[in-house]
């Protein structure tokens, strides 16, 4: 699904200062984009306008024929098609068990009993925990383990576009991994449109094809990651991490003066190097 | 060196599962430690025990007063910031808490402005000082409980996963003043599940199902790297490309420093 943000304004109740200040922007379908910046500069409020948790007092979102503005009461139907996994696990947790968990919004939506279990499973299955997590309290699980869940509940009614809140924090390099697979894979496989919010610059690096910068309430710029990671002056500006391979491939340029080629992954690093130092 | 926590043969479960069993660990004072091990492996609960939390079997000291003797001034010591930054602020304000803590400290007015100064600048979290906890963002809520807890001047302070929902200009401000307080004779101990930070530090730890695999100086730690590798355990990027070029025969040992790298690889 393609989304568009159509000059969206957005002030929080009792607060002077508005959160999101006249934003346009667009996010590609079938694609991973990442949305970046600074604490504070917006980036959750802005995710929350595109299953409707957040109406914008100014301005509407486009999700194909979908619209959220002001006067749209029900998003029902879109919430089934935007799913969001939130930064904090306890925040959208509140079942006893992981079963009822996973299972709630299957339940909202009418899944037939057979079906729910299937999707229970697959989506347990597909962030790598066994069916013995199905009776377990999510809250008294692990911090890992309970984004885990928060995952699963949101793959298993299989929306189209898929938002993830700083999805790996507090993950361990296992976990990690495996769900940077899970978001390829959703991507390349089952065509999802993806979006990531991540201070995770190395993350973004490696996974996104688009990435938008948020400052201030604004989008100050979007491009692809070779436009934006390439860009000193930018990372600079918006105090962006540069991600570790791009200072490597800095720092060869200005001490020795030898040009690597642009890279995202280690393996291909390697070879230029091995190419440049014999 | 002197130890600041003694782990004498501890032992705790929770509901049904052993998560620690006969753990003995000494932590070095006015080290900045590392902690690093998958989810689930017990480094947070040992946080818990470490102030007092949670009772348990055998013997933890902190500056050798006993943990389960001596709560009240563990907590005074002690500075710590949890992964769930939501439950750690009591006050409506952020200002409110920082000044209940410096009152509750016996200081005067002059002496709880001055050092709430002193935080706030060091954080830059003016903006949000007047602020309810719940309109911060994941992010300014964490800063909010680091400046609650560094504000106390603890002699310990524990960063549990608490430096990864800060932005990166954020981050820096909070190792610049960790830094400082390492000088100036604090323990830091940082839990984390970022590999790049444990190069800041000075000595790393490795935890596994309740036990301690590795305790080493980072310059030490990564040499064991198939030992690292057996429990899942990301490397730095620097560590992760020297391993690498190894094989290549284009380095001969583990570098932590890029420019160091760089210059050997094109002597």
């Amino acid at each position: 699904m393609e989304i568009i943000f159509d000059n969206i304004k957005f002030t929080y109740e009792g607060s002077n200062e508005e959160t999101i200040k006249g934003l346009s922007a667009h996010l590609k379908k079938n694609s991973i984009n990442a949305i970046i910046g600074e604490n504070g500069s917006g980036k959750t409020t802005l995710i929350q306008t595109i299953n409707g948790l957040i109406i914008p007092d100014i301005g509407e979102i486009r999700i194909d024929d979908f619209r959220v503005k002001k006067g749209i009461k029900d998003y029902k139907d879109l919430r089934f098609n935007v799913g969001m996994v939130f930064q904090l696990p306890e925040e959208q947790i509140f079942n006893l068990t992981v079963e009822d968990e996973i299972g709630y919004t299957l339940d909202y939506y009418n899944y037939r009993q057979d079906e729910k279990e299937k999707h229970i499973l697959d989506a347990l299955k597909m962030v790598g925990l066994n069916k013995d997590y199905l009776s377990k309290n999510p809250l008294s699980l692990s911090q890992g383990e309970k984004r885990k869940v928060a995952i699963a509940t949101v793959l298993a009614f299989n929306p189209k576009v898929i938002i993830f809140d700083e999805p790996t924090i507090g993950l361990d390099y296992k976990t990690k991994e495996n769900l940077i697979k899970i978001i390829r894979l959703l991507k390349n496989r089952f065509h999802k449109t993806i979006i990531i919010v991540s201070h995770d610059v190395d993350l973004v690096h490696k996974l996104s094809d688009y990435i938008c910068i948020l400052s201030n309430g604004k989008i100050v710029k979007s491009g692809s990651k070779y436009e934006i990671f390439t860009d000193s002056n930018l990372l600079k500006k918006y105090h962006i991490k540069v991600p570790k391979i791009i200072e490597f491939e800095k720092l060869v340029l200005e001490k020795k003066k030898i040009k690597l080629g642009y890279r995202d992954d280690i393996n291909d690093l390697l070879k230029d190097i091995y190419r440049n130092a014999k | 060196m002197s130890s600041i926590i003694k782990i004498n043969d501890l032992s705790f479960s929770y509901e049904d599962k052993k998560i620690f069993k006969k753990l003995n660990l000494e932590i070095e004072q006015n080290r900045w430690l590392t902690v690093v091990g998958a989810n689930g492996s017990g480094k947070s609960t040992l946080v818990s025990l470490i102030l007092g939390l949670k009772e348990y079997e055998g013997q933890i000291l902190v500056e050798d007063f006993d943990v389960l003797k001596s709560k009240k001034l563990i907590r005074k010591k002690i500075g710590v910031v949890f992964d769930d930054p939501d439950n750690q602020i009591i006050h409506d304000m952020v200002d409110d808490e920082l000044s209940f803590i410096l009152q509750n400290m016996g200081l005067s007015i002059s002496e709880i402005n001055q050092k709430k100064e002193e935080i706030v600048n060091a954080l830059g979290i003016k903006k949000i000082l007047k602020l309810k906890p719940s309109d911060l963002s994941g992010g300014e809520k964490c800063l909010a409980v680091l400046a609650a807890s560094l504000v106390k001047n603890p002699d310990i302070i524990i960063l549990d996963e608490a430096l990864e929902m800060l932005d990166n200009l954020q981050k820096n401000k909070v190792i610049k003043l960790l830094k400082n307080r390492l000088k100036a004779g604090a323990t830091i101990i940082n839990i984390t599940q970022d590999i790049e930070d444990s190069l800041i530090g000075d000595d790393i730890l490795l935890m596994d199902n309740g036990k301690v695999i590795l305790y080493d100086t980072k310059e030490s730690f990564f040499n064991h790297d198939e030992e690292i590798k057996k429990y899942n355990l990301e490397l730095p990027f620097i560590v992760d490309l020297s391993i690498k070029l190894e094989y290549y025969g284009l380095t001969n040992k583990i570098y932590l420093d890029m420019e160091e790298l760089v210059n050997e690889i094109w002597k």
